[in-house]
Parts: structure tokens; C-alpha cells; sequence
């Protein structure tokens, strides 16, 4: 199994659970199967909500820890 | 053993709450009245596509009918989902019409560009019906499962006093669209899909789901947050 698709989403800080964490979730496969071009649309929409996130709200962390997973 | 319409949903489930972000921005802000209707334009760009886009796939999907399983169930398929989505009408006419009566521009809006994320989804989507298979339509397709709920849209009006004739098809798809998602994910199944298939729809899917996205916050963000600077 190769963690690159997990390294990934925890550098641009999308992925918070940790393996096992994410294999009792049910997502270890879905996240080890996305291709290079899936994972570059959620740090993308990862980003653009950061963006939005800190001008609009009070408590950004509040939106974007319901994103994270 | 895992389905494929189960596969994709739970990649698709991984931007669900991101999907719902500019909905929830603008049911908390002090200016709803004022998003709701900015957010229903920009985002009823890739509705009014749904048909065209459709009607793309099934003409591509006929022409590989006859040597490709996967794009003669695909054919049937969307021969009878198209009229489904036309509601008896123009396609896209009830969808503007809600917009009329919210107060937006509809002849404006559509001599207007889409914004850049979901123009580029709808011609990276044509190209891959054409080059690659025309099964990537049930990926953006499958957005039906995340379907607007009506009690939501109950609130909605309910907070922002908007007219409910601006709200009908949200109302119509809370109703209908379960029963389309189940309808897509029992013809998912049944189409003898390979993993390039698989992959292909699933990629579909999340970037019409971060087209969506994007074109939602940049609907409301700004607005919103000089509502709020202005409350403060």
C-alpha cells in the first residue's frame, strides 16, 4: 500500500485521522485509490475554502474542521 | 463484496461538506435575502448544462452502442432519464424561471460567461465523453445523491422572505431527486464497468462537486463578509 495519496492530504492539512482511525472509518481504500488528479481537487477546494474561511467567518476552524476528515 | 455505485459515493462523500459550505454561509449570514439569490445564479450555470451535456453522451454513446455494452446500457439509460429532467419543458426553462422570480437577470445571465471553474468542467467533461468513454455523465450525474433538502429550503424562504415561486425546482429536486440517485446507482451497477470506468466517473464527480463549490463561495463570500464588517 503506498501512503502517498495519505501524505498528501495531511501536508495540505485536509487529512487529520490517523490510519487506523481511517480504516475503521471505511475510507483507507477510498483514499488509497484516488488517483493523482482526485487528490489534487480536494487540496484545491481545500484551499480555496482556507481563503474564504478566514475573510468570512468568526471562527474559521469551525467550517473548516467539518471539511476535514 | 462493495458495489460500484457504492464505491463512488463514498469518494464522492469526501467532499460532501465542502459542497455544502456556500449554502451554510449564506442560511448564517445576516444578508441571506441578498446571497440566496446570487448563489442559485452562479451555480444554475451547470444546471442549465445538465440536458446539453446529456444529450452529448447519449449521441456518443450511440455510436459505440453496437460494439460496447457499457454504452448501450448508457444509451438506454439516458433515453429515458433526458425527459425525466426536461419536466416537460425547455431544457433549463424551470430553472430560469425561479430565477426570474427571485429578481435575477435571466437574459443577462445567460449572454454572461459561467465562472471559470465550471466552464472548464463542462468542456473537460465534453472532451472525455468524446475522447475517453461517455460514461463520465453518470459521475456528474451522480451529484443527484446530494440532492438540496427541503426542510432547508423551508428555512430558507422562511428566513429570507423571498418569494416561494423562486424556489420550486430546489423543492422539486428534494422530492424527486432520491429517487433519480437510486435509479442511477441500480444502472451503475448493472453496466459492466472496468476499473477505468470507474475511475473516470469518480473523477467527473469531484470536479463538477469543486465547480460547484467554487462558483458557490465566489457567489457569497464578498458579500458576506462586508454584511458582516458592516454589522460589527
Amino acid at each position: 500500500m503506498s501512503n502517498t495519496n495519505r501524505n498528501r492530504l495531511r501536508r495540505a492539512g485536509l487529512l487529520r485521522k490517523t490510519d487506523t482511525e481511517l480504516t475503521d472509518a471505511g475510507y483507507g481504500d477510498v483514499i488509497d485509490d484516488l488517483d493523482k488528479q482526485d487528490v489534487d481537487v480536494l487540496i484545491r477546494v481545500q484551499k480555496e475554502l482556507e481563503g474564504v474561511a478566514t475573510d468570512t467567518v468568526q471562527n474559521p476552524d469551525d467550517y473548516l474542521d467539518y471539511v476535514r476528515f | 463484496m462493495s458495489t460500484a455505485s457504492a464505491r463512488l459515493s463514498r469518494k464522492l462523500d469526501l467532499l460532501v461538506p465542502a459542497l455544502a459550505t456556500p449554502g451554510r454561509l449564506v442560511h448564517e449570514a445576516p444578508n441571506a435575502a441578498e446571497l440566496a439569490p446570487r448563489l442559485l445564479a452562479e451555480t444554475s450555470y451547470l444546471t442549465l448544462a445538465m440536458v446539453p451535456l446529456m444529450e452529448t453522451a447519449l449521441e456518443r454513446a450511440r455510436e459505440l452502442a453496437p460494439d460496447d455494452p457499457v454504452a448501450a446500457g448508457l444509451a438506454e439509460y439516458l433515453e429515458r432519464h433526458i425527459p425525466e429532467e426536461l419536466h416537460g419543458g425547455a431544457p433549463g426553462r424551470a430553472a430560469l424561471d425561479d430565477l426570474e422570480a427571485l429578481g435575477i437577470d435571466t437574459v443577462a445571465l445567460r449572454e454572461s460567461s459561467p465562472p471559470p471553474k465550471t466552464a472548464a468542467f463542462i468542456g473537460t467533461l465534453c472532451f472525455w465523453i468524446w475522447q475517453r468513454h461517455p460514461v463520465a455523465i453518470l459521475g456528474f450525474l451522480a451529484l443527484e445523491a446530494y440532492h438540496p433538502h427541503e426542510p432547508s429550503v423551508e428555512r430558507l424562504i422562511e428566513t429570507t422572505g423571498l418569494p416561494r415561486a423562486g424556489f420550486r425546482q430546489l423543492i422539486l429536486h428534494a422530492r424527486l431527486d432520491p429517487y433519480h440517485a437510486q435509479e442511477l446507482h441500480r444502472v451503475i451497477d448493472t453496466l459492466p464497468l472496468d476499473p477505468e470506468h470507474e475511475q473516470l466517473m469518480g473523477t467527473v464527480g469531484l470536479l463538477a462537486m469543486e465547480a460547484l463549490t467554487s462558483a458557490g463561495l465566489d457567489a457569497v463570500a464578498d458579500r458576506r463578509a462586508a454584511a458582516l464588517a458592516a454589522a460589527h
